[in-house]
């Protein structure tokens, strides 16, 4: 969670993506459904969001360790740039 | 006797106009909304002469916020159409009951367009995965779905897909809830958005598109490419948009207090039981004297006749001695005329376009024109061309077919208070 530019641009994505009203506070400890109130398909549609900015693959099995900002921006980082196979 | 069904209010997106009074105002000029686009000029579409909704929908400082997320067209069209054809009700519609206002929202195609753009982001995805949003998009009932929810109504949603005549069906379906007894106010329609090579090709392969032919006037002038009745007619040309119309029965117009601009006096739909796309003289001929005959009109009663008018060689044909049958000698004095000489052809939403325009011809007593027509010698009625036509007009007719061999005649009066 040393990128700010990243997290910036993930809380971006959340925002608009998962629709996130303006007046909600996003921190990088904001869990995505229980804080930030994001349903099941917008939820879904953020993942693919990242996944076509940040040119990554979100495993289905990864997908419950998801939970806030930060799990997101650590997973980019981890995986940005890797060949997947 | 059961009571009577009226029009309460109406809505139109066109090429001409995402605006009912506008669209109005430049069928009744004779203008076209048919233009050459360069967007359909690549991408492997064989025609791109088509009628576009300008500076509308997804992606547009018009976009919908409420379904920003459903990105086909068809459901911009459709839940702009039903809010201002909803808001056109005036403010006694807060009095219904939302539990019985019935949405009957139909298309031929639905969310195709949505699904053919995302369809080319998921391959380029490694992992194959689709947005959650193509499956609740593309479902053609969705459009009544988010009219109901938007809206805020609760009572039947249905979405009749019936190719080109959808939106026919669908207020024929709508006022039938209404004599049902199980809505008071139908907000009925469709919406169409098909502009995918697959269509566009599709029916160009079929040879119901207007083909790019050398010498064809639509090369010179792309605006006279659609020329329903026209000797040179060479097939339609695709284009998009929503119609919608608001009937009540008349004791709940009364009770709310609804505008009423219209009677909707009846209808007839049929199958050909024929052919997959040919259209079949005998049953249309049977599905518009079955609409005469149960709405007690006599043939020579109609004055004004707004047809399917595709441009295509075989409908014109086929509907013109349709008509001649159906109306004996009062076929050459009744005016015929298609819209789809401006507008094109928008598929399912065209008959819901085609009923609000006869509504406006009711209250305005004005017959819009069939534009870019030149006589052709086998097809000789009155096909009020190039200029609109002041005149009395008390009970308008509009019919549609569509592929599957399915039709409708609507009949609608005009409202004299």
């Amino acid at each position: 969670m040393s990128d700010p530019a990243l997290i910036s641009q993930v809380t971006s994505i959340v925002r608009k993506t998962g629709k996130v009203p303006a007046h909600v506070l996003i921190t990088a400890d904001s869990r995505m459904v229980e804080d930030l109130a994001i349903d099941s398909l917008d939820l879904v549609d953020v993942i693919l969001k990242l996944q076509d900015e940040f040119d990554v693959v979100v495993d289905d099995d990864d997908l419950p360790s998801l939970l806030s900002i930060s799990d997101l921006v650590n997973y980019i980082a981890a995986r940005r740039g890797r060949a997947v196979a | 006797m059961p009571q009577r069904i009226v029009a309460v209010g109406h809505a139109v997106i066109t090429c001409l106009g995402a605006d009912t009074d506008l669209t109005w105002q430049r069928l009744i000029a004779g203008e076209s909304g048919i233009q050459r686009h360069e967007r359909f000029s690549e991408g492997g579409f064989l025609q791109d002469i088509a009628g576009v909704v300008p500076d509308f929908g997804p992606g547009t400082p018009s976009e919908d916020p409420a379904i920003a997320k459903l990105e086909a067209r068809s459901l911009h069209f459709s839940l702009a159409a039903a809010r201002a054809a909803w808001n056109a009700t005036g403010d006694g519609r807060s009095k219904c009951d939302p539990h019985r206002v019935a949405v009957v929202v139909g298309s031929a195609f639905g969310g195709l367009d949505l699904l053919d753009a995302e369809q080319a982001r998921m391959v380029k995805r490694k992992n194959q995965a689709i947005s959650p949003f193509v499956i609740p998009g593309l479902i053609i009932n969705q459009s009544a779905g988010q009219i109901s929810q938007h809206l805020g109504l609760h009572g039947p949603s249905v979405a009749p897909a019936n190719a080109c005549a959808s939106g026919g069906h669908a207020i024929a379906l709508g006022s039938m809830f209404l004599r049902a007894g199980e809505a008071d106010i139908a907000i009925c329609g469709a919406a169409e958005s098909a502009f995918t090579p697959a269509v566009v090709n599709g029916f160009a392969t079929m040879k119901a598109l207007l083909g790019k032919r050398r010498g064809d006037r639509s090369i010179e002038q792309p605006s006279q490419g659609s020329r329903p009745f026209s000797t040179d007619r060479a097939g339609f040309v695709l284009s998009e948009g929503a119609g919608m119309v608001v009937l009540a029965t008349e004791s709940a117009a009364e009770r709310f207090g609804l505008p009423i601009q219209a009677v909707y006096l009846g209808h007839a739909i049929n199958s050909d039981g024929y052919h997959m796309s040919m259209p079949s003289k005998e049953k249309i001929t049977h599905c518009l004297t079955t609409a005469l005959q149960r709405t007690e009109i006599r043939p020579e009663l109609v004055d004004y006749y707004n047809a399917h008018g595709t441009s295509t060689l075989v409908n014109d044909r086929v509907e013109t001695d349709v008509l001649k049958e159906v109306f004996g000698t009062h076929a050459r004095r009744l005016p015929v005329s298609s819209v789809k000489g401006a507008l094109g052809h928008s598929l399912g939403a065209a008959s819901a376009i085609e009923a609000a325009v006869c509504i406006r011809t009711l209250r305005d007593q004005l017959i819009p024109p069939t534009i870019n027509y030149l006589r052709d010698p086998e097809l000789d009625l009155d096909y009020v061309p190039g200029e609109a036509r002041a005149a009395r007009v008390e009970i308008a007719m509009s019919a549609s077919f569509g592929f599957g061999g399915t039709n409708n005649a609507l009949i609608f009066g005009r409202w004299k208070g």
